[in-house]
């Protein structure tokens, strides 16, 4: 066998490239709308990230295997291991997320989850652009929804930041290109890893439709 | 409504404080027209999550609006000088409230204006004329804000 020799390997399916690029794109959005006094898009973009975020959690759960859950949220024993091996050359790399990424992933989602939830309680000074759930909250909780809102947001700019930053240092120190893996869901590994599968594409209509519904209902004050 | 009656209770309490010299009291004074602010809020908000409902209650929003109605002529007295960002105290009022009077008090009046109207809709009970005008008045509490009070 040639010592380096790589091959490519199918890793990230559709839905979960597809899920990571529109999360991309629409924290910006919420963010700019914000900026710009666009509520009604802000809330748009909102309700999108919302279904964005059930999605993962369901394809966390049912997708495939790189997307899962179980597949990547390791106990702190095997994070500490990785992070020993993370500044030594010549670490084969790891088909997925890595025990430390796993985490961040975990992370993200979760201040992803804080970020909407909080806006949808959220009330504005003005009370016309509160989310659609705040009529079941006081107008001070309301306030204070806002405000954590405001808080969540700059954790969750703090955890894109780290992110990103690991990705830079993935590039640059370790020249094993993440960005380009996330994109064609490919990525050259040394051996055909084992134990990878994909879900049926209808298990990710499943996972829309559960998505869609969810929003639904919140985007109607949650009443059905 | 309770918020009708913090509200008359805050803009009594901004009105007995305005009397006596600021410095000391400009705290006050601040506390009192936030907690005014805020039963507006409340208030408003009443109304809002009625009007989402399928079957509003008119009872709440008419109390609602009478009581922001209210306020709309009281906040001419919560801003006595002195109780602007100078005072020390944690305002979200800017100074332009006193440096561009007459812009202050241009958006005091369009406010009362739409308050009022929205206080005669709300008292006809049609829900027809309560909607746009919520909306017409919410425009005012905006205006105001995005020029008169520090984003926090
Ligand atoms: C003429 C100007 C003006 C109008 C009209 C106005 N506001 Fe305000 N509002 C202010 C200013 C100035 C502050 C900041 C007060 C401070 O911090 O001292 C404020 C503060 C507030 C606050 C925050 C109070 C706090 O500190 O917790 C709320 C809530 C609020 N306004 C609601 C409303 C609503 C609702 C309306 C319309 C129904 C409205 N306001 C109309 C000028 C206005
Ligand atoms: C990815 C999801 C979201 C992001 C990144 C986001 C981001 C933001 C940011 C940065 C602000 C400004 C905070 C400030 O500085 O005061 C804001 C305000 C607000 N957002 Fe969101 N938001 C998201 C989702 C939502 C959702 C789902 C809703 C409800 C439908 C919502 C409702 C609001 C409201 C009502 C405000 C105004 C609060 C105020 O004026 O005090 N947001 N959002």
């Amino acid at each position: 066998m040639k010592a380096d020799a790589k091959i490519r390997v199918r890793l990230w399916d559709a839905p979960t490239r597809l899920v990571h690029w529109s999360l991309v794109v629409l924290v910006g959005v919420s963010w700019w709308t914000h900026e710009i006094g666009r509520m009604d898009w802000h809330r748009w973009s909102g309700y999108a990230v919302l279904g964005l975020l059930v999605f993962r959690l369901f394809w966390g759960v049912f997708g495939g295997t790189t997307a899962r859950f179980s597949s990547f949220v390791k106990g702190p024993r095997a994070v500490a291991a990785y992070v020993r091996t993370l500044f030594a050359p010549g670490q084969a790399a790891l088909p997925g997320h890595n025990p430390l990424g796993g985490w961040a992933i975990v992370a993200m989602l979760a201040a992803l989850i804080c970020q909407v939830t909080f806006g949808l309680f959220a009330v504005d000074v003005d009370g016309i652009e509160s989310g659609p759930l705040s009529q079941y909250v006081s107008f001070d909780l309301g306030r204070s929804f806002a405000e954590w809102h405001e808080l969540s947001f700059n954790v969750l700019l703090a955890l894109i930041a780290l992110h990103v930053l690991a990705v830079v240092f993935y590039l640059v120190a370790k020249r094993e290109n993440l960005v380009s893996a996330m994109v064609t869901g490919r990525r050259l590994l040394d051996s055909e890893p084992k134990d990878i599968r994909f879900a049926p594409p209808g298990l990710a209509l499943l996972g829309a439709a559960l998505a869609a519904a969810v929003v639904w209902i919140v985007m109607k004050g949650g009443r059905l | 409504m309770k918020a009708g009656w913090v509200g008359a209770a805050a803009a009594l309490a901004v009105t007995l404080t305005a009397g006596v010299a600021l410095g000391q009291g400009a705290a006050d004074v601040i506390k009192a027209r936030q907690q005014g602010y805020k039963a507006q809020g409340a208030a408003f908000k009443t109304i809002n999550d009625e009007l989402k409902k399928k079957d509003p209650n008119i009872g709440a929003i008419r109390s609602s609006a009478k009581a922001i109605a209210e306020t709309a002529t009281t906040q001419y007295r919560w801003f006595p000088r002195g109780s602007g960002p100078e005072s020390g105290a944690k305002t979200a009022a800017k100074a332009e409230i006193w440096t561009d009077a007459a812009g202050f008090a241009a958006a005091q009046k369009a406010f009362q204006a739409e308050a009022q109207k929205l206080g005669q809709a709300a008292a006809s009970g049609d829900l027809k004329a309560i909607r746009p005008q919520v909306g017409a008045t919410g425009k005012t509490c905006a205006g105001c804000h995005n020029k008169y009070r520090v984003k926090t």
